[in-house]
């Protein structure tokens, strides 16, 4: 929660992306909105293809969402926000949230907001995923930038190639 | 997440007055639209923390789906299975939006529902005006 999924469609999408942003009460978090629903965003690749970008609740209690928006998805963009509390210990909630869509399909993490939070570094997020056994690239995003977004989509497309 | 205790309150009383006249209810629960739950009532076990989270995400989607359509903003959403209903409705105070969710077997009387629904829903709007 926190990471920027809404930012990054937002930055990437062809259309004014749908967004089901509602006021925060969680004051564990420092923002203002949250997504409770989904974002939805486009893009078209450079074979004119049209991709399709949904954003879910990063919150566990929402997890019934990931289910539902997971059906039929190429892949996976997990994003972390590295000024959480225990982001290690995020990844693991997505990982095995995400574990059925994982073995099916492509996956890509973006650790952000490492420029204030260096720690823990890539090479502890890469252990962590080997741990599991999910053997995908990590990187560190900047979700502001949609080059660094599409960077994350191609990533996940090469997998999929 | 910290409510203002007087919001409690007057949750409990919204729920109590569905109790006390909604024919075949099961369960009610006032949720935040980000889906925290504020007050709740459950004939059985059901998952309150889970159902408040739904009624967000019902509700936000209702929302987009509303504007999309040009209808305006969701007012409520009645889901009717095989064994009952789930009416979500939503409750817009100056402060805050809360979302009732009421559970009922299927001796409910949809009109009914809606009645009581929408007067706890107008007394949750005019809480602490």
């Amino acid at each position: 929660m926190g990471a920027g999924k809404t930012t990054a469609i937002a930055a990437i999408s062809e259309i004014v992306p749908l967004s089901t942003d509602v006021h925060n009460n969680d004051e564990s978090v420092l923002k203002a909105m949250t997504t409770v629903g989904l974002d939805y965003g486009e893009v078209t690749l450079e074979t004119g293809e049209k991709l399709r970008l949904y954003g879910t609740p990063g919150q566990q209690r929402f997890d019934f969402m990931w289910k539902i928006l997971s059906k039929g998805a190429l892949g996976l963009v997990i994003l972390i926000d590295n000024s959480r509390p225990d982001p290690l210990s995020d990844l693991d909630i997505y990982l095995d949230g995400f574990a059925d869509l994982i073995k099916h399909a492509g996956c890509v993490v973006g650790i952000g907001k490492t420029e204030n939070n260096p720690l823990p570094d890539i090479d502890s997020f890469a252990e962590k995923m080997h741990a599991k056994g999910v053997l995908n690239p990590v990187l560190t995003t900047d979700v502001r930038d949609p080059l660094q977004v599409l960077q994350l989509l191609d990533l996940l497309l090469l997998q999929l190639e | 997440m910290n409510t203002d205790p007087q919001l409690n309150i007057a949750a409990e009383s919204a729920i109590q007055k569905l109790i006390d006249n909604v024919r075949g209810i099961k369960a009610v629960v006032i949720s935040t639209e980000d889906g925290f739950e504020i007050a709740a009532w459950v004939e059985n076990t059901a998952q309150v923390s889970r159902l408040a989270a739904m009624a967000s995400s019902m509700a936000a989607l209702g929302a987009i789906a509303g504007e999309e359509s040009q209808l305006g903003t969701c007012d409520n959403i009645i889901i009717e299975a095989p064994n009952g209903y789930l009416v979500m409705m939503q409750a817009r105070h100056q402060k805050s939006i809360l979302i009732i969710s009421i559970i009922t077997n299927k001796d409910a009387v949809m009109g009914q529902v809606l009645y009581f629904s929408r007067q706890v829903c107008k007394s949750l709007e005019n809480f602490g005006l």
